[in-house]
């Protein structure tokens, strides 16, 4: 079957607009939780989690956004940057996986539902943080 | 793996922003194959030495330890 360099290097990603749209669905998202710490004196302990929960999931969203948009110019080095981001990614989130048991069970503790937040935001700020770092070094 | 680009490039007088609008790719892509940090695919080596009208092997030289 005939292959051509375009469908090759297609990963069904977001278009580049999709950049700015993501990076201000997570602004927001920290300018509500910052917010939350002014406007929301009378809401009970329990509300004020709720939202902070609610508010982290639209952040890590607006970073998930931001991560699988399209650069303005997507050609093959981007994606070969994209590849190698996405197999470092892979590679903390195994070390991830076979550490942080351990240490749950050295200090006794279990994950809470932020703490798997967390991971996930952490997870997609790393592949940011290697993909620009990478581009950075590159060219 | 190394490359006469820059060479290639100063013989037909076009900048890296001019040879990657020709092949159609970012410039960074252009500076990154000349400074060698990056080796293109067989598609891109192709339309490269079709822009500057000559071989791939003569463009781009595979070393040793390649």
């Amino acid at each position: 079957m005939k292959q051509n360099l375009k469908n090759q290097f297609r990963m069904g990603l977001l278009s580049n607009n999709f950049k700015k749209i993501g990076l201000a669905i997570s602004i927001l998202a920290i300018a509500a939780q910052i917010s939350l710490i002014f406007i929301s004196q009378n809401e009970s302990k329990t509300q004020k989690e709720i939202i902070k929960t609610i508010c982290s999931s639209i952040f890590t969203l607006g970073l998930f956004i931001f991560a699988f948009s399209k650069e303005k110019f997507e050609d093959e080095m981007i994606y070969f940057i994209r590849m190698r981001s996405m197999a470092l990614t892979l590679l903390f989130v195994i070390i991830t996986g076979i550490l942080s048991p351990i240490l749950y069970i050295v200090f006794n503790e279990t994950p809470t539902i932020r703490e798997t937040q967390g991971f996930a935001t952490t997870v997609i700020l790393q592949y940011i943080a290697t993909f620009y770092l990478q581009k950075m070094i590159k060219s | 793996m190394k490359n006469s680009l820059k060479v290639e490039r100063a013989k037909l007088n076009i900048t890296q922003q001019e040879l990657a609008e020709k092949i159609n790719v970012s410039r960074q892509t252009i500076n990154s194959i000349e400074a060698e940090r990056y080796v293109p695919s067989t598609i891109l080596a192709i339309k490269i030495s079709n822009v500057f009208n000559t071989t791939v092997n003569s463009i781009f030289i595979i070393e040793e330890d390649d």
